[in-house]
């Protein structure tokens, strides 16, 4: 149930943090160092509250693990004592994104024929503090993207035009705000947009993301399984061509799930490798 | 207490580490904390044999880097010793500051024979404590971080042990005959050297055994050598030795002029912006701010003070693109830009040719090169260029003469088939002397166009039946309106606004346009070739047309300056029907000819060479 609370005479709904999906994860250190880097994060994800935070911006095409690289970081930070409760919100860029879904919209109450007024994860994360994740940015339209200036500079508040309220951190927020987000680099994937100015140098540092290498798709892959190949330098060649063909790990892992929910085997996978190899290439997102 | 050496009563000690610019501000700031006067010396943990050697090097040579090389006399195949005289070096600091103060210096260091020196560790080890750090923690926190690496690799007994007794007892020496002496040695032979010092223990000079008699000669390091001993950043090392005279250098920085040299470059490039910005403005501080902060949280990370080279490119990747890093990396490196270390590395002591020893090796590397290469045209003398850069452009300078002219090398006679055509691609040839084997190229005239070499070309790009707006039409493109025209109007500009409002765009959609095979040639070469005819030959003022559809207007713009023949490349969408009757009423010269369009993926259709004039090219239903 999302929490009310009153903000300057106006009763407002926040948003309800996100779980982290639970997903096999291997490698990226040196992503993830680059991420807790531009945070300021100290030793294991502890957050220093006194280091100035950078929205840092995850850059790739899609299917080489960008999210997965922010739930990681998220996880990791959750682990350290006095953390495990940092909220975690998400918004998920699409074309009809308008200004009002970074800040508050008018949605239907329980009562019949009453409104109320609902923070987005965007402003939740500003009020209470944690992690707010815009996933596909350059997905949202540049008008709507202009609320964010405020959000990403040192001002950290972000305008209601409908309500004309300027929904900023209270004194006592527990968490730090943090910020991030990710976009896809490849022009097959739909249509996006050049990121603003003003945006683009509020989102440094760029952090490239490119696909896993050999060695590391197949720990994932082994680990997604939970079991091991017969032929292991079968395993491991076939792995390398998905490499060299650029294939996505999402759509390497999402077909392994669909296979050993249909009953496939261990001892099969090389078939089924050798299978996923011939089928087209997808780049673009589900 | 001082930070900027180990006082031992009136001995001070000054500890360096060789080639490290650092050391050479240390150096300066120490000098001036003491207030060097008469009745003081500067000792230098340097051999005596080697003094007149290292001060011609320093008094004819400095700022360039020479090596002094030191060989015995009776035997050719032993070690050679090198020192490297860099102004980076914090002991030929002292030497030039004390020349420059008039106050006496003296070398202190034991003669050795060079085989003596074989095993010494010289290694290079990435996680060798900052040297920056020394100026800004002292000279006693530094040696505490520097003491765990120099007691295991650093130092090579018993030849340390005896040079250390040696020099305490020199400096004991000069003890008695001034008032004041300041050391200015390895930081591996700091501490031991006070110790001995500050003990009463008789310190009775044996250097027999290990002594030789060496004769030492001076060579000027070649440009890429010298790029290696002057420090990370040759750049930063010029700064510091444009100021560094009397004292001078002492509050310099190398890590606020790294900083500033960077953003310096930033400002400059010619870069397109950040990364994903195409608009072309220039850095702003935001970005340059955070891209600060961020490299202050790496090196504070990997425990550094001044950034190396790889961090920098590590931080500037997340913040601009690659010609800005580009940029920098020539403004920080030039030195090192264009030429390959091509040097012979001191490694492996059972390998063959000569053996190269250092008596103060530290964690980096090093490496020799000789040569007295210049090919100097004297006008660098007026640009007043630092030396060891003019010596890098001289070193430039001679690749490039080495490319074009080398008389020693062999020739090869091969059988050669084909033409010159238009001569030799000079270019090319010279960028590929290096391989193997070399090649002549030649400049080629594209063989399907060389009859049609200067006549018309109607590249007809669009099959929109929109009419006879003449207002589409004119002739010839802001910049080379003698060559070709063209047919265009006015396309949307809404790029779903990611255009700040400063920034004008004009997009024109180009339906069809008219070039000649000859448009590369300049204006004067086409002049030539068409004498009187070329007024009528090449379109330049706008004519009138009426109730002719574009494509009429353009094709018949090309038949009026056609010689002998237009070709046409069209798209599919449009048929050619030849028209019976030349628009100028007269006999036709022109032959037919078709080209084939290879272009996104067009489907090869024949186009036409008109053979009577246009006016009858129409959209294809």
């Amino acid at each position: 149930m999302p929490e009310p609370i009153v903000y300057k005479d106006k009763t407002i709904d926040l948003v309800d943090p996100i779980g982290i999906p639970e997903l096999v994860f291997y490698g990226r250190e040196d992503e993830l160092a680059a991420c807790g880097l531009a945070w300021g994060l100290g030793n294991e994800g502890k957050i220093e509250p006194r280091m100035k935070r950078f929205a840092f911006r995850l850059a790739g095409v899609p299917g080489v693990g960008k999210n997965a690289i922010v739930y990681e970081l998220v996880s990791r930070m959750r682990k350290v004592p006095g953390q495990e409760d940092m909220p975690f919100y998400m918004i998920q860029g699409h074309e009809e994104f308008t200004p009002e879904d970074l800040a508050l919209s008018v949605v239907p109450a329980e009562e019949q024929g009453r409104f109320r007024l609902q923070a987005s994860g965007l402003a939740t994360a500003i009020y209470k503090g944690g992690v707010c994740f815009v996933d596909e940015i350059n997905r949202i339209p540049p008008r709507a993207l202009s609320l964010l200036v405020s959000a990403l500079d040192e001002r950290e508040q972000v305008f209601s035009a409908m309500t004309n309220l300027w929904i900023e951190s209270p004194e006592d927020r527990t968490w730090p705000f943090f910020f991030c987000c990710a976009m896809n680099t490849n022009a097959g994937a739909g249509e996006v947009y050049a990121l603003p100015e003003n945006i683009r140098q509020r989102t440094l540092p760029r952090i490239d993301i490119n696909g896993l290498p050999t060695d590391e798709l197949m720990k994932v892959v082994s680990k997604r399984l939970d079991t091991a190949p017969r032929d292991i330098q079968q395993f491991y060649s076939l792995i390398e061509r998905i490499v060299q063909e650029q294939r996505s790990q999402r759509e390497l892992e999402t077909s392994l799930e669909l296979w050993q929910r249909k009953g496939g085997e261990a001892k099969d996978l090389d078939q089924f490798l050798e299978k996923f190899l011939k089928e087209s290439p997808d780049n673009s997102n589900p | 207490m001082s930070d900027s050496f180990l006082s031992c009563g009136t001995t001070s000690i000054v500890p360096v580490i060789r080639e490290r610019l650092s050391f050479a501000v240390l150096v300066q700031r120490a000098f001036k904390e003491l207030t060097l006067a008469a009745g003081d010396i500067v000792a230098v943990d340097l051999s005596a044999d080697l003094a007149p050697t290292i001060n011609r090097a320093i008094e004819e040579n400095l700022p360039n880097v020479s090596l002094v090389l030191t060989s015995p006399d009776n035997d050719s195949g032993t070690p050679i010793e090198a020192i490297a005289i860099t102004p980076s070096d914090g002991r030929i600091e002292a030497i030039r500051s004390a020349r420059e103060l008039g106050i006496p210096f003296a070398y202190v260091d034991m003669p050795i024979a060079p085989a003596h020196l074989i095993g010494r560790g010289c290694t290079q080890d990435p996680e060798f404590v900052d040297d920056t750090y020394v100026l800004s923690v002292g000279v006693n926190r530094y040696l505490e971080r520097l003491q765990p690496i120099m007691l295991h690799e650093g130092r090579l007994e018993p030849v340390d042990t005896l040079r250390e007794r040696f020099m305490a007892a020199q400096v004991r020496r000069l003890q008695l005959a001034y008032d004041r002496v300041v050391l200015v040695c390895n930081a591996i032979h700091a501490k031991p050297i006070r110790s001995l010092l500050l003990s009463k223990e008789p310190l009775p000079i044996r250097n027999e055994g290990i002594a030789a008699t060496v004769t030492p000669e001076c060579y000027l390091a070649d440009a890429a050598t010298a790029a290696m001993y002057l420090d990370d950043y040759p750049a930063i090392v010029q700064s510091f030795d444009n100021r560094r005279a009397n004292l001078g250098g002492m509050s310099f920085d190398k890590d606020v002029m790294l900083r500033e040299a960077i953003q310096k470059a930033i400002a400059h490039s010619p870069g397109i912006g950040p990364s994903d910005n195409l608009l072309g403005l220039p850095v702003s501080t935001r970005v340059f701010i955070a891209f600060t902060q961020m490299l202050d949280r790496h090196q504070s990370n990997i425990g550094r003070k001044c950034a190396r080279w790889q961090d920098i490119e590590k931080v500037m990747q997340g913040f601009f693109s690659g010609l800005e890093l580009r940029t920098v990396r020539t403004a920080l490196l030039k030195y090192e830009n264009q030429i390959v270390p091509t040097g012979m590395e001191r490694e492996d002591p059972k390998a063959e040719g000569p053996h190269w020893v250092s008596r103060s090796c530290n964690p980096y590397a090093h490496r020799y090169i000789f040569g007295q290469h210049t090919l100097d045209t004297g006008d660098d003398n007026r640009l007043k260029l630092w030396p060891p850069y003019k010596q890098h452009l001289n070193a430039l300078r001679r690749r490039a003469y080495d490319y074009a002219y080398r008389r020693t090398n062999t020739s090869t006679v091969s059988p050669f088939r084909g033409s010159l055509e238009k001569g030799i691609d000079l270019r090319r040839t010279v960028r590929g002397m290096w391989q193997c084997p070399p090649t002549i190229y030649v400049c080629r005239t594209p063989s399907r166009f060389s009859k049609y070499s200067d006549e018309p070309v109607i590249w007809l790009l669009d099959d929109t039946e929109s009419s006879s707006e003449f207002h589409k039409v004119w002739f010839g493109l802001v910049d080379r309106k003698e060559h070709q025209f063209m047919c265009a109007c006015l396309a949307s500009t809404d790029l779903g606004s990611p255009i700040p409002e400063r920034t004008f765009l004009t997009i024109r959609k180009v339906y069809g346009l008219v070039t000649f095979c000859d448009a590369g040639v300049p204006l004067a070469t086409v002049r030539q070739q068409h004498g009187a005819a070329f007024e009528q030959r090449v379109p330049r003022l706008r004519e009138s047309f009426s109730g002719q559809p574009w494509w009429d207007v353009i094709a018949h713009q090309a038949t009026l300056r056609a010689a002998k023949t237009v070709i046409c490349v069209r798209s599919p969408g449009f048929a050619f029907r030849p028209s019976n009757k030349h628009p100028r009423g007269k006999p036709s010269r022109l032959t037919l000819d078709f080209l084939v369009p290879r272009k996104r993926g067009i489907s090869p259709q024949p186009s036409f060479i008109t053979p009577q004039g246009a006016g009858n090219i129409t959209p294809r239903d």
